[in-house]
């Protein structure tokens, strides 16, 4: 028994890291189209926050406090500069996007070194759940993300703000026909993306590895999630990170974790050549 | 798409003519008035062009970008490399060079056919081909037993060419190896502008342009792309293969960093033009082992910005602003432009 309900915990836990990264993604690419090879970067900068705020000696809930704020200006950045541009080239987006988190990469390299650096530790020790001990950080993950996905079902379904992100998403000419300013909420949409995956890099980085390339298999995996869940409804990164993360965690138990996570990539080919549409149907965009 | 200019300028002129017969005149008397060192460092350029010009197939001319594009170039070196641990006999220089070719079309062959036929295309093909890079880059250090993991592979016999048994020649020597490369460049170049001029070129260009009409029009879309991908992909094995005698077989030849490195070369060279991947691949090459002992991590950040550059203003890379200006050039010489 005890091994079944540390693999779902386990499961639940990947899946919430994949969902947390995955989300911002799924609306910024998924629906609006906008493609940021740079969001695994983002993710990087974010457990950076924490790293810096540890190293300066500060508690790493600064770190966590700061990183939404500070990926989201370079998120803010990135899309006045490089990405609005190059709006009707979807192609070159993901070409200067590419560019744009060899650059992040470079510079991070340069201020802090191509070493790891550590996060402080957040929360420790371990919580009853059944009977079983599970480490209290991972819980608070598992709840942190169940909050994140509630709000942002919020913000999109039950806000203005929302509301004019599903009308440019319906219709882009038609809503700026109707008043709706489009290049402002394509911004907004970016940064709160940035921001969200900001956070989680910065909520994630006590568990993971900090380094400059981190940013890159979250990336992958988060694209992965992204396009199996469904593009075009939220609730397909529910979808999509539940099944990798299942899929990853249960492989986990009896592979060693890298090829697990080889082995998930290959499944998520065959998916995408069976189901084209994704997990949760859909029109493909 | 903003490769507009593709199509090769109509009449290749004389200067044209005269541009590519004096380069190949200075690449064929090139060991005559440089050093070892300087003809070796030439080879592995126009190794790395070859890798490119096969990126600038699928994606000039098919609209197909694939960021794991380093994934065939590395699989053709291990697959060279290991057959020939795997065969100790005379000759099979010859049989892991082919087997380095084949291995990388038959993981283009399935690999395309469940992306191609799955209908992944445009953004989500670079997104999906990236993670699998991911992938491909994790295989080769898992199963260290056949690749040697992280330290790389190393330990078989030293490529031969010539005739086995009678006349064999080290393909090692500096000579040897930059002429292959030269070879290599001058038939993938040749056979790359024979394909585009083709017919079979011409539905490639309607694919790219739209793919949706081109559909209608007739054309089974995902079997064209398969084809082109699998050339492209061999011509990509086929760069690795040249490499394994000038360079060192790996992991990081199947990097993410290795894949985005192609895709810049061929971006700064111009894509959509053959003869752009080879002088991006020059180009950025050259200036690297400029610049890149002291400053690894600055020259890299210099790439990024520079590619930014590029991708944002100068779509058509150096080729495709030179076909530019000349073109505005005869223009104001009519009298047409200002």
């Amino acid at each position: 028994m005890e091994p079944v309900v540390i693999q779902l915990l386990n499961g639940l836990s990947i899946a919430s890291i994949l969902i947390m990264v995955s989300l911002g993604l799924a609306v910024i690419f998924g629906m609006l189209g906008i493609i940021n090879l740079a969001h695994g970067e983002f993710f990087m900068l974010g457990a950076y926050c924490v790293a810096t705020a540890t190293a300066w000696g500060l508690s790493p809930w600064w770190g966590i406090a700061a990183a939404p704020v500070v990926v989201g200006l370079v998120g803010m950045a990135a899309q006045q500069t490089i990405i609005k541009p190059l709006y009707r080239r979807p192609l070159d987006t993901l070409l200067a996007t590419w560019g744009l988190s060899i650059v992040l990469r470079q510079v991070v390299r340069l201020i802090y070194g191509s070493g790891q650096m550590m996060a402080g530790s957040l929360i420790t020790g371990s919580t009853s759940l059944f009977g079983f001990g599970y480490p209290t950080y991972r819980l608070f993950i598992i709840l942190v993300t169940a909050a994140i996905v509630g709000l942002t079902f919020l913000l999109y379904f039950r806000s203005d703000f929302g509301l004019r992100i599903r009308m440019v998403i319906a219709n882009r000419s038609m809503a700026g026909a109707l008043g709706v300013n489009t290049q402002s909420t394509d911004l907004w949409a970016f940064t709160i993306a940035a921001a969200m995956v900001g956070f989680a890099g910065a909520i994630m980085s006590p568990l993971i590895v900090i380094n400059p390339d981190m940013g890159l298999t979250y990336l992958s995996r988060a694209f992965i999630v992204v396009i199996i869940g469904g593009i075009g409804h939220l609730y397909g990164v529910i979808a999509g990170g539940v099944a990798i993360g299942g899929a990853e965690a249960a492989l986990s138990f009896y592979l060693r974790p890298v090829v697990a996570q080889i082995l998930v990539v290959f499944i998520a080919v065959v998916l995408i050549r069976i189901r084209p549409q994704g997990l949760t149907g859909g029109p493909r965009g | 798409m903003a490769t507009a200019t593709t199509s090769p300028a109509p009449a290749r002129p004389l200067l044209g003519r005269l541009l590519g017969s004096a380069a190949l005149l200075f690449l064929l008397a090139f060991p005559a008035i440089a050093s070892d060192y300087e003809v070796g460092l030439l080879g592995k350029f126009l190794v790395f062009g070859i890798f490119a010009l096969s990126l600038d197939l699928i994606w000039g001319f098919s609209g197909v970008v694939n960021f794991g594009h380093a994934i065939f170039f590395g699989a053709g070196a291990y697959a060279m490399g290991i057959l020939l641990k795997a065969l100790p006999f005379a000759g099979a220089t010859y049989i892991a060079a082919l087997g380095g070719v084949l291995f990388p079309a038959l993981l283009a062959l399935v690999m395309g056919y469940f992306l191609f036929y799955g209908r992944v295309s445009g953004v989500f093909f670079g997104v999906v081909t990236l993670a699998l890079t991911g992938a491909a880059h994790s295989i080769i250090i898992v199963n260290g037993n056949l690749t040697g993991g992280m330290n790389g592979l190393y330990g078989y016999p030293p490529p031969t060419l010539g005739i086995p048994g009678l006349w064999e020649i080290s393909w090692y020597e500096a000579n040897v190896s930059y002429y292959t490369a030269v070879i290599g460049s001058v038939g993938c170049l040749a056979l790359s502008r024979w394909l585009v001029k083709s017919d079979f070129g011409r539905a490639l260009g309607a694919i790219r342009e739209n793919e949706d009409r081109a559909a209608y029009l007739g054309y089974d879309v995902p079997q064209i792309k398969l084809i082109i991908f699998t050339i492209a992909c061999a011509m990509a094995g086929l760069s690795g293969v040249l490499y394994v005698p000038i360079g060192f077989i790996s992991p990081d030849l199947i990097g993410v960093t290795m894949s985005a490195s192609v895709l810049v070369w061929v971006a700064v060279g111009g894509r959509g033009t053959l003869i752009g991947a080879f002088i991006g691949a020059l180009l950025v090459n050259y200036l690297q082992t400029l610049l890149s002992d002291a400053f690894v991590v600055l020259w890299l950040l210099l790439v990024g910005l520079f590619f930014i550059l590029v991708v944002l203003f100068w779509p058509g890379g150096i080729v495709g602003l030179a076909r530019h200006e000349w073109l505005r050039a005869r223009l104001r010489a009519l009298g047409l432009v200002p």
